[in-house]
């Protein structure tokens, strides 16, 4: 495996790193692309997409982490367009730049928290994206969702451990700060919308893998929520779903994204090609 | 379509194994043609939150003319490494080849050193071999001990607020979700700027948003040591203020202008 820095799009103004394996696995030549999130830039949270593109590259696949316009390194455009807009096009800049400097043709997106919404988009919109993994993207409470709440909250460990913590010290409930999702304008589907674009997906055979963690439960509350959430209009052979409880939104830990290694590894390499 | 700023250059440099990667911001006017500034980052812990004030500064220093390497140390950012493996006389020695590679690739001979967090405590080192103008000391880690406390404080917050604990999630060679062997731990806990030696040639900026009595033993003890040396307060954002949420960015402004306001004052 070796990395290069490259720069690509309009005026080079896009920054990135693409992870070139050794020996290109056999079948298609397939790219890995990871995009920025929020405001911090392409290597991920806790360097989880350097780790990830490198493992990924050992086995046979080319990756690309890269920042979306004005965010980490890549500059800023004169454009006038929203940022959505900006992303979806940064993506597609992204792939026709592997396919010139590759010949890369099929493509796999991944985007966590906001990056999934551009990786959503392009993928609902491109025929070269073959699988798209969306980790803790668009989820939308079910009927489902609100009777397992209302079984499963009170199970919660953490939860009793804080609020006895809280009982002892005489402390009020402490509430985190406001995170990325709140600070950044969004342009997310309705529930509606959702299941549309996932069945545009999979009625051109792009698999997709959700992942979903402990940070999301106030949102998800289980592996099969995707298809309640989705109804009967998807092919859902072609849709995996996972719930990683014991990590939290942004893997914080080794161990967390071992898990979440081993999740989407697995799955990129069952990709059919 | 036009850029809203000018171009920058991304690159991996150094010796076999141990590529760095960083980033070359040319300067936009030839005010300062023979003067480069080197940013050091903090230790990963902090490295994420504080990447787009480097960012920032590494642009306000091109536009002010002078020529700027941001670059991640081994095992961190894009370089190659795991963070598992790295030592903070790796990372010092990273600087002097950043150096190197500044002078090589703008032809620059006055180099100035910014380290922020951590990255002022292994810039000040560096500059014990590297001949720098300039030290400006950000945010720095004065003392080690004192640094590690205030992380394992905010990694404890963080791990109290998890709706699923496991026994894994606080693994004792891990700091703030980064790998953190225990020889780590030990070099960055031996840190003491009030203590170490300091390269006497360097013009030294300690610049700060919070003051700590620890700055204040830092200056007497750049002052007894006949080391030329001024300091700034400045009003800005300070990291880790909100509790340490992973997701923070320290969006600082006055301490990129202030200084690059000093730099621009030192080379003139």
């Amino acid at each position: 495996m070796s990395e290069r820095a490259v720069c690509f799009g309009p005026a080079n103004g896009l920054i990135g790193v693409a992870s070139e394996p050794d020996t290109p696995r056999a079948g298609p030549a397939r790219a890995v692309l990871m995009s920025n999130i929020g405001m911090h830039h392409r290597i991920g949270p806790f360097r989880l997409y350097v780790e990830m593109a490198r493992a990924l590259a050992a086995e046979g696949f080319f990756v690309l982490r890269f920042d979306l316009s004005g965010m980490g390194d890549s500059a800023m455009l004169q454009d006038g367009d929203t940022p959505a807009m900006r992303a979806r096009r940064d993506v597609k800049d992204a792939m026709d730049w592997l396919q010139r400097a590759y010949g890369i043709e099929e493509f796999v997106l991944l985007g966590l928290c906001s990056g999934v919404d551009s990786a959503h988009a392009t993928a609902t919109r491109d025929h070269r994206v073959k699988g798209a993994i969306f980790i803790d993207g668009y989820a939308y409470p079910t009927t489902l969702y609100h009777v397992r709440h209302l079984v499963v909250r009170p199970l919660q460990p953490g939860r009793w451990l804080r609020f006895g913590r809280r009982l002892v010290r005489g402390e009020r409930r402490i509430v985190p700060e406001a995170d990325g999702a709140t600070v950044f304008e969004r342009e997310q589907p309705t529930q509606a919308e959702f299941a549309r674009d996932i069945g545009i997906m999979t009625a051109r055979g792009t698999r997709l893998l959700f992942i979903y963690t402990g940070g999301a439960y106030n949102r998800i509350n289980s592996g099969r929520q995707v298809f309640e959430m989705l109804g009967t209009g998807v092919q859902p052979e072609y849709i995996e779903s996972q719930l990683l409880r014991s990590a939290d939104h942004v893997f914080s830990s080794t161990a967390q994204r071992a898990l979440l290694f081993d999740c989407i590894r697995r799955w990129v390499n069952a990709l059919p090609g | 379509m036009p850029l809203r700023e000018r171009p920058i250059v991304p690159n991996f440099f150094g010796r076999g194994e141990r590529q760095l990667f960083g980033i070359y911001h040319p300067p936009e006017t030839a005010t300062f043609p023979d003067a480069g500034v080197v940013l050091c980052h903090p230790a990963p812990q902090d490295y994420s939150q504080t990447y787009w004030a480097l960012r920032k500064l590494a642009t306000m220093l091109a536009t002010a003319g002078f020529h700027v390497l941001r670059f991640d140390y081994s095992g961190t950012g894009d370089s190659a490494g795991d963070s598992a493996d790295a030592t903070l006389a790796e990372w010092t020695r990273d600087i002097a080849t950043a150096v190197e590679e500044l002078r090589d690739v703008a032809g620059v001979r006055r180099i100035s050193l910014v380290g922020m967090r951590l990255g002022a405590a292994l810039a000040l080192r560096a500059a014990r071999d590297v001949q720098v103008r300039e030290l400006v000391l950000w945010e720095p880690v004065v003392s080690g001990a004192e640094y590690l406390n205030s992380l394992d404080a905010v990694e404890r917050r963080r791990l109290g607020l998890l709706s699923f604990p496991e026994p894994d999630d606080r693994h004792p060679n891990e700091l703030m979700g980064y790998a953190f062997p225990a020889s780590l731990r030990a070099e960055t806990g031996a840190v003491d700027l009030r203590l170490e030696p300091i390269c006497h040639d360097a013009n030294v900026l300690l610049i700060a948003a919070r003051w700590t009595p620890a700055f204040d033993e830092l200056e007497r003890r750049l002052a007894r040591d006949g080391i030329e040396s001024s300091s700034m307060l400045v009003e800005d954002p300070v990291l880790y203020e909100g509790g340490g949420h992973p997701g923070d960015v320290l969006l600082a402004h006055n301490g990129p202008a202030r200084i690059t306001a000093f730099l621009t004052r030192r080379n003139a």
